[in-house]
């Protein structure tokens, strides 16, 4: 199977994040193109549209058609935002891009803005990521330095600032809206939609927020032709994507592998199970997607299609791989965990649902555990999820609901006996 | 074809509703009657949908949407109570309730509280929540607002108010998810004059109201409706008492929403003065001294003593040796008929500008329709100079119209002696030192003149504007009309008539509209009531002329010359020498030493009355309580004295009938031409000093609440200089100081402040009562080394 052949092209490379290393893959021809005007921003986007590119953040919309909700002949400042939070668990492939092949990622987002009609760009990183920031950094001014970032792009007039911040560590500074908060200064709490980003997003400008991934993969999917990129994947999902695979398998990894690799491949490409244990349950697109029980997950195939036929989705591709020792009970209680530290506060299912779920899970760990909380827990759930502001409420929600549905047997035996079913006394 | 005209048809639980494009669905509910609960929605707030109460259900929407924020479409098919809109209200509901502490019991907002009514219809009998609450730690907001944020629901209604309203964000969201609270991070308390209303907006009882606190249930009072009586808006509230068995005791006084004139605020100011109303100092009784010593008598006998001095007194000299002088808070029938018995003994000697002292101008200036239109007007203007005005103190309600039309890009100019920041952002702040007023008023209009090329004349013309003023003229010449406001820094300076013409010059010149910020609730009806002394056949004194010279009787209504005049020491003086009759609402030691006779008077809560405010509103109000003890309604007292003298048509069976009487007799104002005067002072160079009293001293009743004087008490000891003029005195930091005039010394606290004029001193309220008029004053820190 070959990896490594779109957004981490460059890894086998010797200096993978350089200038040079990335000109000599014909890097930034396509932005030169489109520059010097051998390319319609409208060819960007039904090159996209073409590719089947979808969003590589979790929610997997189409990118092709966000990108055209943007009026690029309407006048007024608009913005473009590199979602380069990676904040849910699980997830650690855009870190690897913006650390080995800054310029892609610049590229993209140059031809995306300018598709757009943005002159300006953000892109977001979270708080820990001290290096990536500097190699974004580093490169930035590599493109600067050779005229493809700036004012008056080699002097064919047109501009496109990029900005790199760094936020300060918040989960949910990852929703989009959020985001756009945390850019203008202030506290990272998502807004109510609509209006939506395309209508009113930065400073209450036209804006798109794109995950770095699928930035990352414009160049090549122009550089190469939508039809090759379309055809390294399914047919309803376009293309590569890089999975995280993490827990217990015995070569934690990030993978960059074709869309409809069956899970059985991956799970090869991490070293297999730990230990060669059973694999109990996965979940396979980061902390908020529904878990899958691993033998459903060994006949499954990675890809949009795949994951929603085994009642889960591909999200951001954090796949987080369970053994047989795993109990349950404690596996959500972590989860939710989690969740009840970064909620945002402001809407109150979420605010107030999070801590009672995790009161819940804390007393059922504790051994006072009642039958009925299992009940409840689902009940707490189906409260929070469809009425929060953002999809935060469903990423709570979700966990809950499908850790019960396919263990149940493990939460009643620890309400009711106090101890983990799996673990023992 | 008009696409303004078109109207939205959607549907609310089957009913129809015709609304404009853009209206959210919950104002189209409301509009028709529909209830949809709600927490943080607040009609006068920006939309956040965060507590997520109004969800509702829409056709073909998967998800229950928040009524307050989905805007509605054409042919939409809401459902407010469908059995999916009830189960997304009754999770939410579920949810607010599992950390509230339900302490009910115990809570002051119990009975008007906003969760506890809607629990009523969507909450559970029983809690499935059997975790720990959360607990949260109180702050202290300062003596106006009590705390109890573990009853915080976080809506985050008093955070907007901050930001939207009020103008300085004060209160925060602090920490997220389960541990978000609210707070002011900074823990200094609130400052914002308009603080109290966040006990308003708050739907639980988190923020409730410190003097009120545990002082009654909303459900046993009586509601009265009542109007502001200490500015010059005159926003309209109710009273709210309790029958304690014997008595009406005054509970609290909330806003009443009048789009028209407060919107649905309150100013601090109006809100927590009633503690004054009920004040143990209250005069209950009349009041005699006879050989210096004070002794109780009845009302007929204090009525006959009065009538027979004032007698003899206008028998044997005329009533020119007889003044009165009334507080501008004082209603409409007070100075309609003080005016009038003052007038039938043959005296003109009125007056209610009490701190003015400059009235060569008087003829000039018209004190009765101050100013024309609305108060929404304010807001559609594109620009508003404010001249010695400072409103956002002063004025909160007029400053919330100000605020506004600063919001949508309205220019704001200040020029001041002194100023303190304000709650929007202007564009051009012009400080002036107190002395050198007039010769800057002089460059600014000299300024304008250039602009607008027209000649200027012979005294402005020394002055030549320098380039800062240039810039103001350029700023309020680029408007075709705007408003002046002139304030309390300009009608009590020593200056004032010309200042007050070259600032009318410049309005005419500008075309912009002049407006003189009345003092009071009333002073617009003091003027109306022909309380001046020039309204009469002949012309009587102003204030200043009857203190220059020496009154046999002075009356001095609803009034305490300590607080309500400046340059006290000297007022005393005459007053001593003075036959006083004092009818106050409040007993002082220093109202003993001066006055020779003391009537109770009612203040505005216990009897019926009128205010006009600054657009000449006419507003009237009865009384919510009883008079306290043996005290009678001003009209009354003054009514009676005029019958027992045998005055002609002074036989009134009710307010309503001095109303009546008032507004079909109108004064005849004969204004004179504005004139710029010859001569423009320039100041002497020296440093001169004016004194800053606190908003909440402006008159007996807010001096006697309780939680407002322990806010205004901390301005009373300070004195308020820049650093040029700390500089000048070897002062270099904020801190205690010697300040010496004469052969006298006193204590002070020195603050450096960048918004005080060079060459001005401003001291508080107690130390200005200590000066002697134009004394000069040395200042000495105490932390010499």
């Amino acid at each position: 199977m070959k990896q490594n052949l779109v957004c981490y092209r460059t890894f086998e490379e010797k200096s993978p994040s350089s200038f040079e290393t990335y000109k000599k893959l014909n890097g930034y021809s396509t932005w030169e193109k489109l520059l010097k005007g051998k390319m319609k921003p409208s060819d960007v986007i039904d090159a996209i549209k073409a590719a089947g590119l979808m969003g590589r953040g979790g929610a997997g919309f189409p990118t092709g058609l966000k990108m055209s909700f943007i009026n690029r002949d309407k006048e007024g400042q608009k913005y473009l935002v590199c979602n380069s939070d990676e904040s849910e668990p699980g997830t650690s492939k855009d870190r690897f891009i913006m650390q080995k092949n800054p310029h892609q990622l610049i590229e993209g987002m140059a031809i995306a803005a300018y598709t757009m009609g943005a002159t300006v760009g953000y892109n977001y990183m979270r708080g820990e990521f001290m290096t990536e920031f500097e190699s974004c950094e580093k490169a930035l001014k590599e493109a600067k330095k050779a005229g493809l970032i700036g004012k008056n792009i080699l002097g064919t007039g047109i501009d496109f600032e990029l900005i790199n911040i760094i936020g300060a560590g918040a989960y949910i500074v990852g929703e989009e809206t959020a985001m756009l908060e945390s850019i203008e200064g202030k506290r990272a709490m998502p807004r109510f939609k609509p209006p939506f980003p395309a209508n009113y997003g930065l400073y209450g400008k036209p804006t798109t927020v794109n995950n770095t991934e699928s930035l990352a993969s414009i160049p090549v999917i122009l550089d190469k032709g939508p039809e090759w990129f379309k055809k390294l994947g399914t047919e309803k999902s376009g293309g590569t994507k890089i999975f995280s695979v993490s827990g217990h398998v015995a070569k934690p990894g990030v993978f960059e592998i074709p869309m409809g690799t069956p899970f059985k491949d991956l799970l090869e490409l991490a070293g297999g199970m730990l230990d060669s244990r059973g694999c109990k349950a996965v979940i396979p697109g980061g902390s908020s997607m529904k878990i899958v029980p691993g033998k459903i997950m060994l006949n499954a195939e990675m890809s949009y299609e795949g994951m929603q036929s085994v009642g889960s989705a591909i999200g951001s591709g954090g796949v987080i791989v369970m053994d047989d020792r795993t109990c349950m009970v404690e596996a959500l209680a972590c989860v939710i965990k989690f969740y009840e530290d970064e909620s945002c506060g402001q809407c109150t299912p979420c605010r107030e649902g999070t801590n009672w779920l995790h009161q819940n899970l804390r007393d059922i760990l504790a051994g006072k555990g009642n039958i009925k909380d299992v009940d409840l827990l689902v009940e707490i759930a189906g409260k929070i999820e469809g009425k929060t502001i953002c999809a935060f409420g469903e990423a709570v929600a979700w966990p809950v609901q499908s850790f019960i549905e396919h263990f149940r047997d493990e939460f009643e035996f620890y309400c009711k006996n106090g101890y983990s079913k799996v673990k023992g006394k | 074809m008009s696409q303004i005209e078109e109207k939205i048809t959607l549907f609310i639980d089957d009913q129809c509703i015709k609304c404009s494009p853009g209206t959210t669905i919950i104002e189209a509910a409301d509009s028709v009657g529909i209830y949809i609960p709600r927490f943080c929605y607040h009609e006068k707030l920006s939309v956040v949908a965060s507590c997520r109460m109004c969800l509702v259900e829409v056709e073909k929407a998967p998800k229950t949407l928040p009524a307050c924020a989905t805007p509605v479409a054409n042919d939409m098919h809401v459902y407010t109570r469908s059995q999916k809109a009830r189960q997304s209200q009754k999770a939410v509901m579920e949810f607010l309730l599992i950390n509230h502490p339900l302490d009910c019991p115990i809570c002051d907002q119990g009975g008007e509280c906003e969760l506890q009514d809607i629990a009523m219809g969507y909450g559970e009998g029983v809690s499935k929540f059997t975790k720990d609450k959360r607990v949260v730690y109180d702050e202290n907001l300062g003596p106006l607002v009590e705390t109890d944020m573990t009853r915080c629901i976080h809506c985050t209604r008093c955070v907007r108010f901050g930001t939207e309203i009020a103008g300085i964000e004060e209160l925060g969201a602090l920490k997220r998810g389960n541990h978000m609270n609210i707070g002011t991070y900074l823990k200094k308390g609130l400052k914002s004059e308009l603080s109290g209303n966040v006990i308003d907006i708050c739907p639980v009882g988190a923020l409730t109201s410190k003097p009120y606190r545990f002082h009654g249930r909303s459900w046993g009072f009586s509601q009265h409706m009542s109007i502001g009586p200490h500015d010059c808006v005159g926003s309209n509230t109710y009273i709210h008492s309790i029958n304690n068995g014997n008595n009406l005791d005054i509970m609290r006084v909330v806003p009443r929403k009048n789009d028209r004139v407060n919107e649905t605020w309150l100013s601090d100011r109006d809100r927590f003065s009633y503690e004054g109303i009920q004040h143990k100092k209250r005069l209950t009784h009349p009041l005699v001294k006879k050989n210096g010593q004070w002794k109780e008598v009845s009302w007929a006998h204090v009525i006959s003593y009065i009538a027979d001095c004032l007698k003899q007194v206008t028998d044997s000299k005329g009533g020119q040796k007889i003044a009165a002088l009334a507080h501008p808070s004082s209603t409409c029938e007070e100075f309609y008929l003080l005016q009038k018995l003052f007038r039938q003994l043959g005296s003109n000697n009125l007056d209610f500008r009490l701190k003015e002292s400059d009235f060569k101008d008087q003829y000039q200036i018209n004190y009765t329709t101050n100013l024309s239109g609305s108060f929404e007007d304010i807001e559609q203007s594109r620009c508003i100079t404010l001249i010695g005005a400072n409103t956002r103190n002063d004025q909160p309600m007029l400053n919330h119209r100000i605020r506004k039309s600063v919001l949508s890009g309205a220019d704001c100019i200040r020029i001041d002696s002194h100023m303190s920041p304000m709650n929007f952002k202007t564009t051009h702040d012009f400080l002036t030192p107190h002395d050198e007023w007039s010769s800057n008023l002089a460059q600014l209009l000299h300024a304008v003149l250039d602009i607008k090329k027209q000649p200027v004349p012979k005294s402005i013309q020394i002055h030549k504007p320098t380039d800062d003023i240039t810039k103001l003229a350029k700023t309020i010449c680029k408007h075709k009309s705007g408003y002046i406001f002139v304030g309390k820094h300009i009608m009590h300076h020593d200056n004032a008539s010309s200042m007050r013409a070259i600032i009318q010059t410049i309005a005419k010149e500008t075309n912009h509209t002049i407006t003189f910020i009345s003092e009071g609730a009333n002073a617009v009806g003091g003027a109306k009531m022909g309380m001046l002394p020039y309204l009469g056949k002949t012309i009587g004194l102003d204030k200043e002329a009857i203190f220059k010279n020496t009154m046999s009787i002075l009356w001095l209504h609803q009034l305490d010359p300590e607080h309500d005049m400046t340059h006290y020491t000297e007022v005393k003086n005459k007053l001593e020498k003075s036959f006083v009759i004092s009818c106050n609402a409040y007993d002082s030691d220093e109202l003993r030493s001066y006055a020779d006779v003391i009537i109770p008077a009612c203040t505005f809560a216990e009897m019926s009355g009128t205010f006009i405010n600054l657009l000449g509103q006419q507003q009237r109000f009865h009384a919510a309580l009883p008079p306290l003890g043996d005290s009678k309604a001003g009209w009354k007292i003054i009514a009676a004295i005029a019958q027992t003298m045998q005055l002609n048509s002074f036989n009134y069976p009710h307010s309503q009938a001095v109303v009546d009487e008032f507004n079909s007799n109108h004064f005849e104002f004969n204004y004179q031409e504005n004139t710029l005067p010859e001569t423009i002072d320039n100041g002497n160079g020296h440093h001169s000093w004016v004194s800053f009293d606190h908003p909440f001293n402006v008159d007996g009743i807010t001096r006697h609440a309780k939680a407002l004087q322990e806010v205004a008490k901390e301005d009373d000891w300070i004195i308020r200089i820049n650093s040029h003029v700390a500089n000048y005195y070897g002062i270099d930091h904020d801190g205690a100081a010697t300040l010496s005039f004469g052969t006298q010394n006193i204590q002070v606290f020195v603050i450096i402040d960048e918004l005080i004029a060079n060459k001005t001193i401003v001291v508080g309220k107690e130390i200005a009562t200590l000066l002697p008029k134009n004394c000069k004053i040395e200042l000495k820190s105490n932390h010499d080394k």
